[in-house]
């Protein structure tokens, strides 16, 4: 494993048979690590969306106990979107770990095109 | 009577064979008379055989540990941590010759993948030899090393800082903002602390203004204005401060895996002085969180890739 950030086209990413060693497939490799960026900034939006308009949706005289609101749906479907965010979030950072420059710039790149589309903008 | 010492388990069935054999040899042999006295020369000769037994298998546990790599990893651990002394300087020297013809190596060619570089101890490690992010930043001395840890401290306090100063960033934003709908007229003065502003009696409490310009929370503004609110404040996707604060946040994520990256060198300085760097930074740049009420909702977006 590397130990410290490269240009060589060397590398492995992920998964046993991901090897990147060629230009052409490290092309590939950061086109999809690029998109995972924006994928990773698009669910992050997503979920403060879907969760606000499942809340809007409520009844406001409910107002839950905390254990019901534990299992009422904004909740629930927060944390399916939770889970995808995590789990991107560390592939992103696993792919970051590979020290290839190429892909820890790719990943920054989507995450920052992510962010000036998807993010917080208020 | 065969397993009664822990440590005879091991060979307990070899040596109830044993014991069975004799035991019967010798009780067939004295029906009548001696038999208490055969008895006792069957339970001394069993004892015995426990005890060789036991040796044995307590000396083949040992040399299996001392043999073990668990026992070279502590003894390298111990090793690294003890003061350079004369023999690991003259080893240090190897090394280092050996290092600079593992780089021509990984130079040229790549017939295993990922260029073999000894072994990353993928265990916390004391020490002073490390490769930090770069190939040519290389700590192989202590002063070499406290000065990596004085550099990593100051870009932990930076990554803390790019963390409160998007989150001011934001709130002058809004705080600007929320004076132009009150019609009070852009005020550049009101970038301060306090949510008072220079327009003196409508004092709206920041909260209410982010969740009015949220976009999707509960409003009486109509879309339209809410259109023209943005837009006043040039919030728009590709604006020039949407650019700017995209730089921010591509700094921010940059020195964050940065920084995971180091600790992920394993060395216990090099990580303490990330933990220390972001906690001093964390400490001085809280201002803006004690100051502010809705301090603590900015959090959510000045969070990084992982958290």
């Amino acid at each position: 494993m590397w130990q410290y950030f490269h240009t060589k086209v060397n590398d492995l990413v992920l998964f046993e048979g991901w090897k990147v060693e060629e230009p052409g497939v490290m092309a590939l490799a950061c086109a999809l690590t690029f998109l995972l960026g924006v994928i990773f900034e698009f669910v992050k939006w997503a979920k403060k969306r879907v969760v606000a308009s499942l809340k809007l949706r409520q009844n406001p005289s409910d107002s839950p106990t905390p254990i019901q609101a534990l299992f009422a749906a904004p909740h629930l479907v927060g944390t399916a979107f939770f889970v995808l965010q995590l789990s991107i979030g560390y592939l992103l950072m696993l792919i970051v770990m590979t020290f290839s420059v190429w892909l820890g710039v790719s990943v920054v790149a989507g995450a920052t095109l992510g962010f000036i589309v998807f993010g917080d903008r208020s | 009577f065969q397993a009664r010492s822990h440590s005879g388990v091991l060979s307990a069935e070899a040596m109830a064979d044993h014991a069975g054999h004799e035991h019967h040899d010798h009780s067939a042999a004295a029906a009548a008379g001696g038999h208490v006295h055969v008895a006792a020369h069957a339970a001394a000769t069993t004892a015995a055989t426990l005890v060789a037994n036991a040796t044995d298998a307590i000396a083949n546990l040992a040399a299996d540990v001392v043999n073990s790599d668990l026992a070279h990893d502590v003894s390298e651990f111990l090793k690294q941590l003890a003061p350079p002394a004369v023999v690991d300087h003259s080893g240090h020297g190897a090394h280092g010759g050996a290092h600079a013809g593992h780089g021509d190596h990984a130079g040229h060619g790549g017939d295993h993948a990922m260029a073999g570089h000894h072994m990353m101890k993928m265990w916390f490690h004391g020490g002073v030899e490390e490769v930090i992010l770069f190939d040519w930043w290389r700590t192989d001395s202590c002063l070499s090393l406290f000065i990596s840890c004085v550099i990593i401290f100051v870009m932990g306090a930076l990554y803390e800082g790019v963390k409160w100063f998007r989150v001011y960033l934001q709130m002058s934003s809004e705080r600007a903002r929320m004076h132009n709908t009150s019609g009070c007229g852009a005020d550049s003065s009101v970038a301060k602390g306090n949510g008072s502003g220079g327009c003196g009696g409508d004092h709206v409490p920041l909260r209410d203004v982010t969740e009015e310009t949220n976009g999707f929370g509960p409003t009486s503004t109509p879309p339209a204005a809410r259109r023209g609110i943005r837009l006043a404040s040039g919030r728009d996707t590709f604006s020039w401060f949407r650019l700017a604060e995209a730089a921010l946040y591509a700094l921010q994520l940059v020195l964050a895996y940065w920084l995971m990256l180091i600790v992920m060198t394993y060395n216990t300085w090099l990580t303490i002085a990330v933990i220390a760097g972001a906690a001093f930074g964390h400490w001085l740049f809280a201002a803006v969180n004690i100051l502010s009420p809705s301090g603590d909702r900015h959090d959510s977006f000045t969070t990084d890739a992982c958290h």
